[in-house]
């Protein structure tokens, strides 16, 4: 299988996407804006018909996609089930992707879908099977997933190694590559302890395939402050840092704005995305 | 089963009831600053809020009715009574009406079942492939097309959900003023909704029936796109 997860932009276009809501299809489709890709999630057009495919499949024609898997549940005991999977390969024949990425997490026990991006406990038992479901799902749709670094809320006493080790022995083990979710380093580091710089700077940059950046929510329970990763709002000015450094080091990687709640106007996302390619930029032009 | 399969059955127990956690659950998390049970809760608590946040988006006419705060409590008794059992959520809902027919506090509000089944039905043919139903042999039986979806209620459905969407005032509909049979149909890439008469109705009821009787009926029911011929 080839290293298909890496996606190099058209020449002189920066790599930068945004998540593609329906609220700004017509929008998108009357301004063309100059953006390198966009994203949309698989499970949203595993629908046999409706407007949403019809409006995807005009833009598909003069943009790059990403496809993003929310439901797979490539952490669950049972594995995958492979309707699901046999929908997701639907969806990639469909529109063609030249990004297909998945979590490190888990949605789906007994049959029951959890609507959530759950965490493993950082076990051998949990990364057998994780490699396990890679493997399936990447076998069945013939090519490589970008698997991303969750968020966390919680962690297991069980665990045995760190997160970054359990992602990286994954990829090792299956050939996919990661989609470095910067802002759920900053947010699991904030909520669990640990340094996102750390965590980044030891990330084998030849492994990514992908960059998100998001926004997030901060709540207070019970006098302790929790990071939420509710994806409503722009990027933090602390996760910008970690993003120029990482890119510094890194050299230039896709980078995806995404923004799935309080969806602002499409300007804004397209703001956010002109950012990541000023900071790409002025790293390349100080390193050439 | 294995230690990772029976910390997720737990953590889903957890998550649908929206109940205390097992006590081998929260034994199994780091405190870490906040306690356990309220790291749990995090996931209890999005579960809940973005499957009734999802299923609020597809019935704004009941809600209408009814007002947010009730749909949003009787939707969040319906995702623990129905969890999910796929990741596609746009499938995610069909049941919702036939909960509502069946919980206590909307027996104040008889008619909000069918309202959500119309709106259901109008949710589920926009995301659904219009099927060509051709030109059968005139002989072949009579069916309720593929691109159709029927509600037949006590109520009267359609007026209702004309208020409900400030097509007429709300003060011009009697819902004592008997039931309607409302068709939507998926026809050119477009939903719609068509009332039928008494007649058509009882037509659609009978449709085992082959009674010549009601051929021009029929007729018109071929001709709106709600009956078909074919196996």
């Amino acid at each position: 299988m080839p290293l298909d997860y890496i996606w190099q932009a058209p020449k002189k276009m920066t790599p930068v996407g945004v998540g593609l809501k329906t609220e700004h299809f017509d929008h998108v489709l009357r301004t063309m804006p100059p953006l390198a890709f966009f994203e949309v999630h698989a499970e949203n057009y595993m629908t046999a018909g409706g407007a949403h495919h019809r409006y995807l499949e005009t833009i598909a024609e003069s943009y790059a996609l990403s496809v993003h898997g929310v439901g797979m549940s490539l952490g669950s005991a049972e594995g995958v089930d492979m309707r699901h999977v046999e929908r997701f390969r639907e969806v990639i024949d469909l529109y063609k992707p030249v990004l297909v990425s998945e979590h490190l997490a888990w949605s789906v026990s007994g049959g029951t879908y959890l609507n959530d991006l759950l965490p493993l406990p950082l076990t051998e038992e949990s990364l057998r099977v994780v490699t396990d479901n890679v493997n399936r799902v990447q076998d069945f749709i013939g090519r490589r997933l970008l698997v991303e670094n969750p968020s966390s809320y919680l962690a297991f006493k069980s665990s045995e190694m760190p997160e970054l080790e359990f992602l990286t022995r994954l990829c090792e083990a299956t050939g996919a590559g990661m989609l470095l979710d910067i802002n759920n380093v900053y947010v699991s580091a904030r909520n669990m302890g640990g340094e996102a710089k750390d965590y980044l700077d030891h990330v084998p940059e030849a492994l990514v395939g992908e960059i998100h950046l998001a926004g997030h929510l901060r709540k207070d329970i019970d006098g302790v402050e929790l990071r939420i990763d509710d994806h409503g709002s722009r990027v933090a000015d602390e996760v910008w840092a970690l993003y120029r450094d990482f890119i510094r080091r890194a050299g230039p990687k896709p980078t995806l704005i995404e923004w799935d709640t309080d969806v602002p106007p499409f300007e804004t996302l397209a703001d956010e995305a002109g950012k990541a390619a000023d900071i790409m930029k002025a790293e390349y032009d100080a390193h050439v | 089963m294995s230690e990772l399969a029976r910390l997720q059955a737990s953590m889903k127990a957890a998550m649908v009831s929206g109940a205390e956690p097992e006590a081998h659950l929260v034994a199994s998390v780091l405190p870490s600053g906040l306690a356990p049970a309220r790291r749990i809760q995090v996931h209890q608590n999005n579960y809940r809020q973005t499957l009734t946040s999802a299923l609020l988006a597809l019935f704004p006419v009941a809600q209408v009715f009814v007002g947010e705060q009730f749909m949003k409590g009787a939707l969040a008794r319906y995702v623990a009574d129905d969890p999910p059992s796929e990741a596609v959520l746009a499938h995610y809902g069909a049941a919702a009406a036939d909960f509502l027919q069946v919980f206590p506090p909307v027996a104040q509000v008889p008619y909000l079942p069918d309202i959500v089944r119309l709106e259901w039905y109008v949710h589920e043919l926009q995301v659904a492939v219009e099927v060509d139903t051709g030109d059968a042999a005139p002989h072949q039986r009579r069916r309720l097309s593929p691109n159709v979806r029927l509600v037949d209620s006590d109520f009267p459905v359609l007026n209702l959900w004309m208020a409900g969407t400030g097509q007429i005032a709300p003060e011009a509909v009697n819902v004592k003023s008997g039931g309607q049979c409302a068709a939507v149909l998926l026809s050119g890439g477009e939903v719609r909704l068509l009332a039928l008469d008494a007649a058509e109705r009882e037509f659609v009821r009978s449709l085992t029936s082959e009674n010549s009787a009601h051929e021009p009926v029929a007729a018109r029911l071929i001709e709106m796109g709600v009956l078909c011929r074919g196996a």
